[in-house]
């Protein structure tokens, strides 16, 4: 596999998003490897469908979560929680009362199943709930129903988290 | 604590790759093997396909060549149903190959992804209850048609010995049969599902989840 440079070029730009993905979806630093290298390699697999009608970071999150969600792991370890030893040694660093609100935030986060991390994740990239729907295949509406839903869960689970911090 | 209140913060927390990831270039990823269950798929196919190719060969020999009518009959037979699936595995993986190429919505993906693989499972379960007539029943149904130079009079003496009449030999050979393909057929279900039943299953309840209204 020889990828060209213009397709390196651009992921390299928006690398962000595969790692965006990559701590969402995997609370393992192995399995995170593994889905960062799946997501990279399917991304060029379908680089020749990318014609640029859109933008590479919104056909990159469509190639990433698709990835993600489907992505088959060779063992069950653990449920999946975006929260792990690392954003609890930045939270220790911060000793702030906004971070163990964002670690609690984040176990909820969690606890989300598949689906609805890919919901919030193009939700917190601030993309409308039409562009949200075009990327998941469903409709405006039924994103802005599943949000309220999500949002009022992740409102009582991250409270429940953060009295037990 | 709402959601919208830490957007920032949990942008920013996200975006931050793990401390292995960092050392991690993109240029090694792009080394690696994919581990995707449509790519192991994909192998699958080629393997069946290239292995359908090279069988079909040697049948479609025997069935002209061969120096026995029911050995031309029996690898005739089978030639034609490796000629039904041959176009079948093809046409199965152009459509992963066309899937692998694609950047589809997250639902229309899944969808497509769960019919690629029901319909592979389908098809190698036919193939295999395909296989227990024209092996079992047909072969041995075959053989008699033949003139006796595949009779064994060693075997037929001790089954003389065991049987003391041909009913017996009949009932023994149903019950035989039966057991035989019961057997074949649920060992097919069993072996199919574990390998990808809790996975269709799992991509089920995606989309399930996101056709729901709630």
């Amino acid at each position: 596999m020889n990828p060209d440079q213009a397709f390196i070029d651009l992921l390299n730009k928006h690398q962000r998003i595969i790692h965006k993905v990559c701590t969402l979806y995997m609370d393992n630093p192995a399995d995170r490897e593994d889905l960062f290298q799946e997501i990279t390699l399917q991304a060029w697999k379908a680089y020749g469908s990318f014609r640029g009608e859109a933008q590479f970071s919104t056909w990159l999150y469509r190639v990433a979560l698709n990835t993600a969600i489907t992505f088959f792991r060779k063992d069950k370890r653990k449920p999946r929680m975006v929260y792990d030893d690392t954003t609890h040694e930045r939270a220790a660093e911060a000793d702030s009362h906004i971070e163990e609100q964002v670690i609690a935030m984040y176990k909820a986060i969690g606890e989300l199943s598949k689906i609805d991390k890919a919901l919030v994740m193009l939700y917190l990239e601030d993309y409308s709930y039409q562009q949200i729907g075009e990327m998941m295949g469903i409709t405006a509406n039924n994103v802005a129903v599943k949000m309220n839903r999500i949002k009022t869960k992740l409102k009582e689970n991250s409270k429940k988290h953060y009295q037990f911090n | 604590m709402e959601l919208d209140e830490l957007k920032a913060s949990l942008n920013k927390h996200l975006e931050q790759p793990a401390a292995p990831l960092e050392a991690w270039g993109l240029e090694r990823a792009m080394q690696g093997k994919t581990r995707s269950v449509l790519s192991k798929l994909k192998r699958s196919v080629w393997i069946e396909i290239i292995t359908s190719i090279l069988f079909l060969a040697l049948f479609v020999y025997e069935a002209f060549f061969s120096e026995w009518r029911v050995m031309r009959i029996y690898f005739g037979t089978f030639s034609v149903l490796f000629l039904i699936f041959l176009p079948i595995l093809i046409v199965l993986l152009k459509r992963i190959t066309a899937l692998q190429g694609n950047s589809l919505p997250v639902k229309s993906s899944l969808q497509k992804l769960t019919a690629i693989l029901r319909e592979y499972v389908k098809r190698y379960f036919q193939f295999t209850m395909a296989l227990i007539p024209i092996c079992i029943v047909y072969a041995g149904s075959l053989s008699y048609m033949d003139d006796n130079s595949y009779r064994n009079p060693q075997m037929e003496a001790m089954v003389s010995n065991v049987f003391t009449s041909s009913t017996q030999v009949l009932v023994f050979l149903g019950v035989y049969l039966i057991v035989l393909a019961a057997g074949i057929y649920f060992f097919t279900k069993w072996y199919l599902n574990r390998l990808y039943g809790r996975y269709i299953n799992d991509l089920e309840k995606h989309i399930a989840e996101l056709e729901s209204a709630d």
